[in-house]
């Protein structure tokens, strides 16, 4: 069996995307972030990650989330009580890319895609059963895990390997232009939280989040890099 | 006969009242003195062929006065909401019962937003105060 053969059987079982794909599943990403409507839901996916990664920080540091509370347009907000402010604050859009992140790496798992799929629609669930207490964020979430558990429905894995890296995709790309608004924004937001915590002036905090965004991305890229650009 | 008015009064009057304390809460809708009523509900000798013009004459006396009104919406506080005084409330008039009713309506509508937005500042500062007190944080 020649070599390129058995790269490609390496690629097609472990589910790793070519060079090539990788660049077209990011401007797909990038054109469904900016088009009106139908960019709606993936922004959820972003506000959504972004309102988990406070909870889980509040949780980790020993406080107490109260509820989450998502809105159509994409905002978001978490009542906690307790905890590390500062890495409470901080974990929001940390940790927003860092998810979009994960869910690129559990994508190229082509064998778990379906378990990988369950999981983040379980783990939807769980939110609206723990920390959704409004009719709003109950139906945005079970928007998302419609979303989610949709595409099992497809017989064939290899689009939904696709679907879910080009969801990954979108998250990352919307953690990097969320904290940017906060640029725009007088008084309000994690970064001016932070601000008041720490001392270190908020766009200091957008920068940091907007570095961790594109290392996200940058290691999305290593991860395709590191099959050498095999042909898929 | 007369049993059958008193009957009609009581069911008649009470909505009366309250129609008036409603529309001290949106100051955009048609809202009327215990005099105007009287002439867009004239009394009907004969023919009793609408719920208003079925109001017999000597339900005026069981009305509450517009000093009473006045007093009653001033006292609920409803009047906050328009910024205006109760007085000019009732001073402003509908002429026609078709027209006020559209005009309540579209109101409504119009009047929903600011309603609401009164609604998010009203106590804000309390609210942040109870926040603050039982430690609750809001990240955005």
């Amino acid at each position: 069996m020649s070599n390129v053969n058995r790269n490609n059987l390496l690629t097609q079982s472990c589910g790793t995307p070519s060079r090539g794909r990788f660049v077209l599943e990011l401007i797909a990403a990038f054109l469904l972030t900016r088009l009106p409507y139908i960019s709606v839901p993936f922004k959820w996916f972003e506000s959504y990650f972004h309102e988990l990664s406070h909870g889980i920080a509040t949780l980790l540091t020993g406080g107490i989330v109260s509820h989450i509370e998502l809105f159509p347009n994409g905002a978001g907000l978490c009542y906690s009580q307790g905890g590390n402010a500062v890495l409470i604050a901080f974990s929001g859009y940390l940790g927003a890319a860092v998810w979009g992140y994960l869910i690129f790496l559990l994508a190229t798992w082509r064998n778990g895609i379906r378990f990988t799929l369950s999981i983040l629609a379980l783990t939807i669930l769980a939110s609206v059963v723990l920390w959704a207490r409004d009719l709003l964020t109950i139906a945005i979430l079970l928007c998302l895990s419609g979303l989610i558990l949709l595409p099992l429905k497809l017989k064939n894995s290899r689009p939904l390997n696709s679907l879910l890296r080009i969801l990954g995709l979108m998250i990352i790309l919307n953690a990097m232009a969320s904290p940017m608004v906060l640029f725009g924004l007088a008084g309000q937001g994690d970064a001016v939280a932070l601000a008041q915590m720490t001392w270190i002036p908020a766009w200091c905090w957008v920068v940091i989040w907007l570095a961790v965004s594109c290392c996200m991305l940058w290691l999305s890229w290593q991860k395709v890099d590191s099959t050498k650009g095999s042909i898929k | 006969m007369q049993i059958n008015s008193t009957s009609i009064q009581k069911t008649v009057s009470q909505p009366m009242v309250k129609t008036t304390l409603s529309q001290a809460v949106a100051g955009n809708r048609p809202s009327g003195s215990v005099d105007d009523i009287k002439q867009i509900n004239p009394p009907a000798p004969n023919n009793v062929s609408s719920y208003t013009q079925s109001i017999p004459q000597p339900l005026e006396q069981n009305l509450l006065s517009q000093n009473e009104i006045e007093q009653a919406v001033t006292d609920s506080g409803l009047f906050e909401f328009t910024g205006k005084s109760p007085r000019y409330d009732l001073a402003s008039n509908g002429t026609d019962n078709k027209s006020a009713k559209i005009q309540y309506d579209t109101d409504i509508e119009m009047n929903r937003g600011a309603i609401q937005m009164y609604m998010m500042t009203q106590h804000a500062a309390q609210r942040d105060e109870i926040q603050q007190m039982v430690g609750i944080d809001l990240y955005v």
